[in-house]
């Protein structure tokens, strides 16, 4: 026996309760409590604990029964969690400290790299689980210039939906770059140390060697490839091949056919030469004419053999008519070997420049690449396996029945809002250019693209593009122009005006429809008008100048129709329409009144002698009325006179007939009596 | 296949905690009446792995149900369906369904849903069973299967031979089939 460390928790002495809790609870073999319970002594505090003198044996087995009750401590492995939590702690870490930084180098390193100048960028941002890039400034100095920024960038972010990526979508929730400027100056020189300099001079040139050298490979063997397949070159050297033997054995017969021709010129030739006034004997004639006659029969030899050598030559030649259509009928078939080539251009290009690359790689870097080949061939056969397994234990057979939930559906293109704003080294004003809801789908995503650019302070302007069915418009946009400078000097001759300078404001809305018609209009207000008159003295430039000098502004409202993207019936109200109307109103009462006044006077001027006769006469007319109405008062009073005189004659007729009227009938009374009592009545 | 039996066995034999083979076998049927392809799945495994339980009779469970829980499929998809299609829960899944993420569990699809909850409902049931059967077979069972013909045979056959072997690592310290 032997007296051994114990192993936890055997090392003390245990109470009851810490007995059963921490080693009895975790003893799950009877045989295993047997093994203890014959070991375990107590003490004289009542704690049990177990004696150190142990057999080899023994000691082997209470360290192996501690290992296992350590091991059934606990609901979670410890080692696992450690593991995931190294995992998880790598991860958050890098996430949190790192990869910001690390962006930041490697964007700064590489722009250096292309510009060949000092890249420095500030507030970089990365989230790879969020989908977001960004950076708060960026500057890139210029290389030739480098107390001078190439380009300058503030606050610019991409902030992409990493989930809707796994179904195929692009979901941009924002897409920002912020004052953006170019050509702006720099407090230190952006020039890169020379060692960095040469450097990334060096980089760039072995990146372009190499690339160089991979592009020269891989083009040369896709060239080579596609020739070797090719049938019109051969057909097309054959020909070649004969046409220089055809030439060749041609050349020397049509060399010689000239040659003598040549020599029967000559001869021809001396013999018109000669005199025939001198040929005075037979002979001489004799001869001549045998002269003549051999060269005729000369002349015919060479005729017949010139004749010989065409038909031989045409005979030879035959040839080349066919062989022409056979180099045609070769590029015609050589075409639709390549259109049907050109399907799998893109992966024979692809498989001959990976090879190229890879044979320059390999010289390049030699043991490295190698590695890295057999490291990617391990990876593909992994991924092989994977497949393998997956495929294996795939439950494809148990598809269960789906619900369909409604979802709110997204595009596959979307950026949900973009911004740009650029503006100028000299200018701390920013010319924004803003789109939101860019889609190709606007019926699912549910609304209209909208865009919008400022220019400040001259111009901005609002567009809605909407594509749904049903919209009103597919297009309706609002544009606001302020305080643009105009100058008109074309168009204004009839109002006596050479040159109208001003200010322009405009506030133009406009709808159009998927067929390019619709309506707009445009409220344009010009202020600040300066004029200059081309004839001063006219009546018309005097008016339009007196109208014109004491207006501030002149409202016009333009409305307008769409036909096919063009505008039709412009409409055109403006306030100096009624301005003028007004205008020439009072100029024109102005002007009548004092017309009015000084032809008044000409007419006073002009009639006065004449109204002083009028007068007199008047006078006299006036004189004739009171006496002939005192004469006619006269009369009236004699009229008087005479009524009462005819009144009283009256009243003696009547008087005198009254009394006739009684004494006849009286009489008659008589009469008539005396006729009675004669007749008896 | 074998690695895994002998894993099993010597378990059965070792002194770990009942609860870790009884909990592993639950969760091996929780995991084979889940259909594979979607997130839920890889997610349920991963906590199990991390969990102490035995991840041999844990994968065992699953190779062995998987061969058979088709027969059950119809009567995992019906219940699915019918939790699928409770008013009461229509809204929970429609945020679900819209929520981030959550769409790649595959919860929609009636097998997944049907096969997690009854998985879940009986995970109680079989963690007790198979403690049950577990500290039966360690108090009683195991000493008569170690003396038993039968066993001797099979320690004869080369392939069981070096079960045996396996197992006898593993066990032989707390005297198991070998002692």
């Amino acid at each position: 026996m032997k007296k051994s460390k114990l192993p936890a928790p055997f090392g003390k002495p245990l109470s009851e309760k810490k007995l059963n809790k921490k080693v009895y609870r975790r003893i799950y073999l009877d045989s295993e409590r047997r093994f203890l319970d014959s070991k375990l002594q107590r003490d004289e505090q009542g704690r049990y604990f177990i004696d150190p003198e142990l057999s080899k044996e023994e000691q082997k087995h209470l360290r192996r029964l501690a290992k296992a009750i350590k091991k059934n401590r606990g609901l979670l492995s410890k080692w696992k969690l450690i593991t995931l939590a190294i995992l998880l702690i790598v991860v958050v870490g890098f996430s949190f400290f790192f990869k910001d930084k690390l962006f930041e180098r490697s964007v700064e390193n590489g722009l250096e790299l292309l510009f060949e100048a000092d890249v420095e960028m500030d507030g970089a941002e990365v989230s790879l689980i969020g989908g977001r890039l960004g950076f708060s400034h960026l500057s890139i100095a210029d290389a030739k210039s480098p107390m001078r920024n190439l380009i300058e960038l503030g606050r610019t972010r991409f902030d992409v939906d990493v989930w809707k990526l796994f179904s195929r979508k692009f979901v941009a929730e924002e897409i920002v770059c912020e004052e953006l400027r170019f050509n702006t100056p720099r407090k230190s020189s952006g020039a890169l140390s020379d060692a960095s300099a040469q450097g990334a001079e060096s980089t760039v040139e072995e990146i372009q060697s190499a690339g160089m050298e991979i592009a020269g490979e891989s083009a040369d063997k896709l060239i080579e490839k596609y020739r070797d397949a090719l049938e019109s070159p051969q057909v097309l050297e054959s020909t070649q091949n004969r046409y220089e033997q055809t030439i060749a054995r041609w050349e020397e017969r049509t060399e010689e056919a000239s040659d003598r021709i040549e020599d029967l010129e000559t001869r021809v030739e001396e013999l018109l030469r000669a005199d025939l006034s001198t040929i005075d004997t037979a002979e001489e004639v004799k001869s001549y004419l045998d002269k003549v006659n051999t060269l005729q029969q000369s002349l015919d030899r060479t005729r017949r053999s010139l004749q010989s050598s065409y038909e031989d030559y045409r005979a030879d030649t035959a040839f080349v008519s066919k062989a022409q259509n056979a180099v045609e009928q070769a590029i015609e078939n050589d075409a639709a070997y390549l259109r049907e080539a050109v399907s799998a251009f893109e992966s024979d290009a692809g498989g001959i420049l990976t090879e190229a690359a890879a044979s320059v790689l390999r010289r390049r870097l030699g043991r490295i690449y190698t590695c890295a080949e057999r490291a990617l061939e391990v990876f593909h056969r992994l991924d092989e396996r994977t497949e393998a397994v997956q495929r294996r234990f795939s439950d494809g057979g148990r598809d269960g029945t789906v619900v369909s939930f409604p979802v709110r559906e997204y595009p596959s293109f979307l950026i949900k809002r973009f911004a740009l704003s650029l503006g100028s080294a000299g200018s701390s004003r920013f010319s924004e250019f803003r789109i939101n809801d860019l889609t190709g789908e606007q019926e699912i995503w549910g609304k209209p693209t909208t865009a919008s650019i400022s220019v400040p302070p001259a111009f901005s302007s609002e567009l809605t593009i909407d594509t749904r069915k049903g919209a009103d418009y597919a297009m309706q946009g609002t544009g606001i122009l302020n305080d643009y400078p105009l100058e008109v000097s074309d168009g204004l001759s009839s109002l006596s005006i050479e040159d109208l300078r001003g200010k322009a404001g405009a506030e133009i809305g406009l709808s159009l429809n998927a067929d390019f018609s619709g309506k707009g209009k445009a409220d344009i207000v010009l202020s600040e008008l300066k004029i200059d008159y081309s004839d001063t003295d006219s009546v018309v430039a005097d008016a339009v100048s007196q109208v014109l000098e004491d207006m501030e502004r002149i409202d016009l409202q333009v409305s307008f129709d769409i036909s096919r993207g063009s505008m039709e019936n412009i409409r055109v109200t403006s306030s100096i329409e009624r301005e003028l109307e007004q205008r020439i109103g009072a100029y024109a009462e102005r002007q009548a009144g004092e017309a009015a006044a000084w032809v008044e006077e000409a007419l006073y001027d002009y009639l006065s002698e004449e109204l002083e006769k009028n007068n007199s006469l008047n006078g006299e007319l006036q004189t004739q009325g009171k006496e002939l109405l005192s004469d006619l008062r006269t009369a009236d009073d004699l009229g008087v006179a005479l009524n009462e005189q005819r009144a009283e004659l009256r009243d003696r007729a009547e008087k005198e007939i009254e009394k006739q009227k009684d004494e006849l009938l009286d009489q008659a009374q008589q009469k008539m009596k005396e006729l009675g009592e004669e007749l008896n009545f | 296949m074998i690695g895994f039996i002998a894993k099993i066995i010597a378990a059965l034999n070792a002194n770990s905690r009942p609860g870790e083979i009884a909990a592993g076998f639950a969760c091996g049927v929780l995991l084979a009446l889940m259909p594979a392809g979607n997130l839920f799945w890889p997610v349920l495994f991963l906590l199990f792995f991390l969990l102490k339980l035995h991840v041999g009779t844990m994968i065992l469970t699953l190779i062995v149900f998987k061969l058979w829980i088709g027969v059950a499929d119809p009567l995992i998809d019906s219940l699915g369906l019918w939790i699928l299609q409770q008013p009461a829960l229509e809204s929970f899944f429609i945020r679900a369904a819209n929520t981030p993420v959550l769409p790649l569990l595959e919860f929609n699809n009636a097998l997944v849903t049907g096969g997690l909850v009854s998985g879940l409902v009986l995970w109680i049931p079989l963690f007790l069973l198979g403690r049950y059967l577990v500290r039966t077979y360690r108090s009683g069972v195991r000493e008569k299967i170690a003396s038993s013909k039968l066993v001797r045979f099979f320690e004869k056959t080369p392939i069981l031979r070096k079960l045996a072997i396996a197992v006898r690592k593993a066990g032989d310290v707390y005297k198991g089939l070998s002692a």
